[in-house]
């Protein structure tokens, strides 16, 4: 929760402008259209509830008047009567519209988050590599929630305390004319109040916010790195570092309460202001008897009830705000265009599949990235340079095994990206099976492609949904083979439920090796006539690593396999190896006819092999 | 140990709870002044507000019975001062309170911090950061909450029922028993479906996080996801947890749908009696129509405390069950510390390492993880440790530096055992590397030093080139300043180990464990590495652990470690004539190192 909050308080810092935008309030609206019927329905009960609950000031007076002063015991029978009519109107009424407007902010949510991973879903690849996923996260979880919540009950109390204040300021002129114009001679000082008080406050909390989540960062990293702390005898910096963060935020809190406190106690002030003078001013005339004395009790009674709308309608100013950049952010995410589309009219790929590929001198260049991106060593180096990939041809025939080899950002990832079509290419080629990719559908042709990559990810869910990924035609015998043929299933079969085991999120429980193991089951079993494999390079033990090595050789057996290689050694067994250097193919040959060419492929053995 | 996944609220304990009320007790103490200020102003509050009914009524019998003997001016003025006051000290209440529920926060959050850095690895190994992280927020606010709105509704909740029904009877008893028959139930309503919306908002937050992850996991693993060209059903899973989502929301809002407006009826129900039975009474001339207006707004004040008492008991069973949790860590003893025995003779470390016979046991383990260790490393020596995975190498390391404390007078720092060294010298005399590096999200610099005091820059620049990682660093956008981790410049794993480094030698300690720290680079660079260090490390005492055997041929002596057990111990010469296990592991390495490629 605590790394979300992080992002969420980052999105808040942007927060601020922008209260409404009629561009995206028109888009909101069109969420409303499919439930006209339920928000007619909603806002009749709205106003039906703030009439029931208006109206009992002014019973009060008639009790007062009429059946006290004007002596009617019956009419006091009614009155009471009505009373508890009114409240129990009041209630179906309160109950309905909760019910109503709760209904319709979760259903638009969970329409807002269905069209949200829609999109998602049809997003290239390309997409989520310049996407953190934990801002793609807060757009479908923080930010459609603003937007429901706006729905549930920001628009509904706005409109609610708006009619509250209209029925108060309409019985107070009917009432009396004289008292009414007194009542809202306090009213500018307690709407200038609010709207100042108010802005500090906002301000104020977002300052404790956002020193909160500081200092939350702050205690997660410590407690994450307090071995290192200890072992370096840090513990008393680190404190002062933590206790500066936690003063911090005590101050900016203690701000928010002194604001808070100074909003509550001037409305109470003011209100106290209004009513002694009311009260003086309208005795008076009661005295005079220009006035009965029950007028008077119901205006003091609206005048009390005016203020409190008020201080609601400011308080929702921030709910607004939140939605309204929310609605900003996710819109954005729904327009974001989909850089890799399926053709209108696709190709179908030849059956039974043959596993060829080729590579037709094939130039590609990055896209400009829309927002500066973190520096790392990659990037620039790219940005340095122009084409991330230059005129580079090849063909893998049906079964051939071919390995790729290169420095890191020579260009190795990129033909995967290629080939599986994350992006397109910027001229020239991929063809497999002879058909352009460009033409075939995107899930035909990645069913064809078995991509296994290093950094492994694993799913919550079983061990068994872990190999079968939802695929329904590969049951528990078939997953269970696949796991064989790997090596992976004693290890599985020695869980408490064996393929039936919970994994967490992300598989923690899990070795490297054994993730990994678990992804070559899954790439087996899915069984796909080409295998592309980022080959695991982190520094795992020998034991593993040789099991590794066997589960290589199984999987690529027989099949057109493209293995990025991180170790030579790996490449032994392959039928040709390609050399990628700064994005061109510079060489390609088998193993031993590349080191007798003595090139770049014997450069990079010898400079490695040196001792 | 409380700290354990597992643990749930209901599973705190008697001691625990008795641990959290001292704690709470003791924060309070410390704001005392706030509390008795606060309370103070709350009771002055209290008296205002339900005088100012009293107010009114005067106002109104006086015009409508003593035709206007009490000048009005008086009565307004009356009023509008009591609002004034009232004003002032419901603003100074807030202060007081709130004020010091913070500092009950801030003071709580501190004295958990200091005694999660005196916590041991070991309960690090088992508590997991979420946890944690959950009590030093999520229970703290609860708890804050607890000692401030709980607190201050508790005690207005009993001023306001000590002063309104009195004031209420003062007008006319049987009216107000009247009155108040329907309130009665209110408290006991307020608290059950208290505790209903309670347990339907957790259900509600944990299938928000259900959700969460739902949508983190097609996101973080699209990749795979689009590979196995299986997005129908992963968006299938996300849309049965949309959908759950929503209905566990109803659920929760069909409880507030009720609670609120219920309150609204009974409240109603009271008001109707006094209309049609306070009515009646004024027509009999029992009471005046002052009395019955001022009896309407007493009635409206009472509903609120009314209210509160059910909140006041749900604030206090959340703030105690957070308490008993945050007690729960706070009851963890720092196992590792300076104690009766530690000698605090100040003595400058030479470097001498002994071990003798020292067998050591991960806590819970069956298997030791060390066996029967004899060796010494003179001050000064290069030693390195090999071995293959799970040989004890890092344990090793460990135990000198007390992460883990190994049996009394077996390990031995220049002849005095660790455990009788105070803790912050002897990690300040050893600079430990070990085999995870950790950033803070802060700037270069700032990591190195660590808050060590008086580094001059120099001697940072200085460290960091001899981690062979300057050059690097100045080519950041802002150099030493540019602030790295999490938000920050993202340092590959190579460059992240080479900072570790040089944190440690920026401290220039006696002893230096280098724990298998340089394994994000090729072999040939942590060879460059550690030969670069070499002149920083000349007079120190160096142990280095790795897996690598080329990188450290040169050191004055190799010990292997096999199953927790020295199988070889000597010069690199040596060893590989006798022909052993590590000329065995040798010729494994060359051959592969050969093949391989960076």
């Amino acid at each position: 929760m605590a790394r979300r909050d992080d992002t969420t308080s980052h999105d808040d810092d942007r927060i601020g402008q922008a209260v409404f935008d009629a561009e995206i309030a028109r888009r909101l609206a069109r969420y409303l259209r499919p439930h006209r019927r339920l928000v007619l329905v909603a806002a009749l009960a709205t106003l039906l509830l703030a009439c029931a609950q208006g109206l009992s000031p002014y019973l009060l007076g008639l009790a007062v008047d009429r059946g006290i002063v004007g002596r009617d015991g019956t009419l006091l029978w009614w009155l009471g009567g009505s009373v508890l009519g009114l409240e129990l109107l009041a209630f179906g009424l309160a109950f309905a519209q909760l019910w109503l407007l709760q209904w319709l902010g979760q259903h638009i949510m969970v329409a807002l988050r269905a069209e949200l991973m829609d999109k998602l879903a049809a997003q290239s690849l390309s997409f989520f590599q310049r996407q953190p996923v934990g801002r793609l996260v807060t757009r479908v979880t923080n930010d459609v929630g603003a937007i429901a919540e706006l729905f549930s009950t920001g628009l509904v109390t706005v409109v609610g305390d708006l009619l509250a204040i209209a029925i108060a300021v309409g019985f107070l002129l009917w009432l009396d004319l004289r008292l009414a114009l007194l009542t809202f001679a306090v009213l500018p000082v307690i709407v200038a109040a609010t709207w100042i008080l108010k802005g500090r406050i906002r301000t104020a909390f977002r300052a404790v916010r956002r020193r909160l989540a500081r200092l939350n960062a702050l205690l997660a990293e410590t407690i994450g790195g307090m071995r290192v702390v200890q072992a370096l005898s840090a513990e008393l910096p680190v404190f002062d570092r933590f206790a500066e963060r936690n003063d911090e935020h005590l101050h900016a809190a203690l701000g928010a309460v002194h604001h808070n406190a100074l909003y509550a106690s001037s409305v109470t002030a003011l209100t106290g202001l209004a009513v002694g003078v009311l009260l003086g001013y309208g005795g008076e005339r009661v005295l005079a008897a220009e006035l009965q004395v029950g007028v008077l009790v119901a205006v003091v009674t609206y005048a009390q009830r005016l203020y409190l709308p008020i201080r609601d309608i400011a308080e929702k100013y921030t709910l607004f705000q939140s939605a309204m950049a929310g609605a900003e952010r996710v819109f954005g995410v729904l327009d974001a265009p989909i850089e890799v589309r399926d053709p209108p009219t696709p190709r179908a790929l030849p059956e039974p599949p043959r596993g060829e590929i080729e590579f037709d001198h094939v130039s590609f260049r990055y896209p400009p990235r829309g927002r500066p991106e973190r520096g790392t060593e990659q990037g620039s180096e790219r940005a340095r340079r122009v084409y991330a990939i230059e005129d580079v041809s090849f063909r893998v025939a049906p079964g051939e095994r071919i390995g790729i080899v290169g420095h890191t950002g020579a260009g190795k990832s990129t033909l995967i990206h290629l080939l599986a079509r994350s992006y397109d290419v910027t001229a020239g080629a991929v063809r497999v099976d002879g058909i352009d990719v460009r033409e075939l559908p995107q899930r035909a042709l990645r069913r064809r492609i078995g991509v296994v990559y290093q950094d492994v990810f694993i799913f919550s869910g079983t061990v068994l949904d872990n190999i079968r990924m939802g695929t329904a035609s590969i049951d528990r015998a078939a997953a269970e083979r696949a796991a064989r043929a790997v090596g992976a299933h004693p290890w599985i079969e020695a869980l408490p439920q064996g393929y039936d085991t919970p994994l967490p999120e992300r598989g923690a429980t899990l070795s490297v090796g054994q993730k990994q193991l678990l992804s070559f089951a899954r790439a087996l079993a899915h069984d796909p006539p080409i295998l592309v494999l980022d080959e695991a390079t982190a520094s795992i033990d020998p034991e593993t690593e040789a099991a590794l090595q066997r589960a290589i050789e199984r999987l690529t057996a027989g099949r057109s396999s493209i293995v990025i290689a991180h170790r030579l050694a790996t490449l032994r067994h392959v039928d040709r190896i390609l050399v990628l250097h700064e994005g061109r193919l510079v060489e390609e040959g088998g193993w031993d006819e590349l080191l007798e060419r003595r090139g770049r492929f014997y450069t990079l053995h010898r400079l490695h092999g040196r001792g | 140990m409380s700290a354990s996944p597992a643990e749930t609220q209901a599973s705190t304990t008697a001691a625990e709870r008795r641990v959290g009320r001292a704690l709470l007790l003791r924060h309070m103490r410390r704001n005392g002044r706030a509390f008795l200020l606060g309370s103070l102003s709350l009771i002055l509050v209290n008296l205002a507000d339900v005088s100012l009914p009293l107010v009114l009524k005067l106002a109104i019998d006086d015009v409508v019975l003593l035709g206007g003997w009490l000048p009005l001016v008086w009565i307004a003025g009356a009023y509008m001062g009591l609002s004034a006051l009232l004003a002032t000290y419901r603003y100074l209440w807030r202060r007081y309170f709130f004020g010091a529920s913070h500092r009950i926060a801030n003071g709580m959050r501190a004295e958990l911090f200091a005694h999660l850095e005196r916590l041991p690895p070991r309960f690090y190994d088992h508590a997991r950061t979420g946890d944690l992280m959950s009590r030093a927020t999520n229970d703290l606010e609860a708890v804050r909450w607890f000692s401030s709105l709980g607190l201050l509704l508790g005690l207005d909740t009993c001023m306001y029922l000590l002063l309104i029904p009195p004031a209420m009877v003062s007008l006319s008893g049987s009216l107000t028993a009247w009155a108040l028959l329907p309130l009665v139930p209110m408290p006991w309503i307020v608290y059950r479906l208290g505790r209903v919306i309670h347990a339907r908002y957790r259900r509600v937050q944990a299938s928000f996080g259900e959700l969460s992850s739902a949508v983190e996991e097609f996101c973080g693993g699209i990749r795979v996801i689009k590979g196995f060209a299986q997005e129908p059903h992963f968006l299938e899973r996300f849309r049965e947890r949309n959908l759950a989502y929503r209905d566990e929301n109803m659920r929760l809002q069909l409880v507030h749908g009720v609670l609120q407006p219920s309150m609204s009826v009974l409240m109603g129900l009271a008001t109707a009696i006094v209309f049609v039975k306070g009515g009646h009474m004024a027509l009999a001339g029992a009471i005046s129509v002052g009395d019955f207006v001022a009896f309407q707004v007493l009635l409206l004040k009472l509903g609120w405390p009314m209210r509160a008492i059910g909140f006041v008991v749900n604030l206090y069973q959340r703030g105690t069950a957070s308490l008993a949790r945050i007690a729960g860590v706070l009851a963890t003893p720092a196992e590792i510390a300076d104690g009766a025995d530690t000698d605090h003779a100040p003595a400058r470390v030479e470097g001498h390492i002994e071990v003798r016979d020292l067998t050591f046991r991960y806590p819970g383990a069956d298997t030791p993880a060390l066996e029967h260790i004899a060796l010494e490393i003179p001050p000064g020596a290069t030693v390195a440790v090999v071995g293959p995975v799970g040989a004890g190498k890092s344990t090793l390391l460990e135990l000198l530096v007390r992460l883990y404390d190994p049996p009394p007078e077996t390990l031995l720092l220049d002849g005095r055992c660790v455990r009788r060294w105070p803790i912050a010298r002897l990690r300040r005399a050893i600079g430990y590397v070990p085999q995870e590096t950790f950033l803070f999200a802060d700037t270069v610099e700032a990591n190195v030093t660590l808050g060590l005091e008086g580094v001059g820059r120099e001697t940072v620049r200085e460290a960091l080139a001899r981690a062979q990682l300057l050059d690097e660093i100045e080519q950041l956008p802002d150099g030493l300043d540019t602030v790295i981790g999490e938000r920050g410049v993202d340092l590959s794993g190579g460059q992240r180990q080479r900072l570790a480094i040089a944190r440690a030698i920026v401290r220039r300690p006696a002893v230096l464990l280098l724990d298998d720290c340089l394994s994000a680079v090729d072999a040939e660079t942590e060879a460059a590495i550690l030969e670069g260090l070499r002149e920083a490390i000349a007079d120190c005492t160096a142990v280095l652990a790795t897996h690598r055997l080329q990188v450290v041929r040169n050191a004055d002596a190799i010990v292997v470690l096999e199953h927790g057990r020295v199988v070889e111990h000597g010069r690199h010469e040596q060893l590989l004539a006798r022909g052993g296990v590590y000329a065995g592991m040798w010729r494994r390495q060359q051959l592969e190192h050969e093949l391989e490629i960076g």
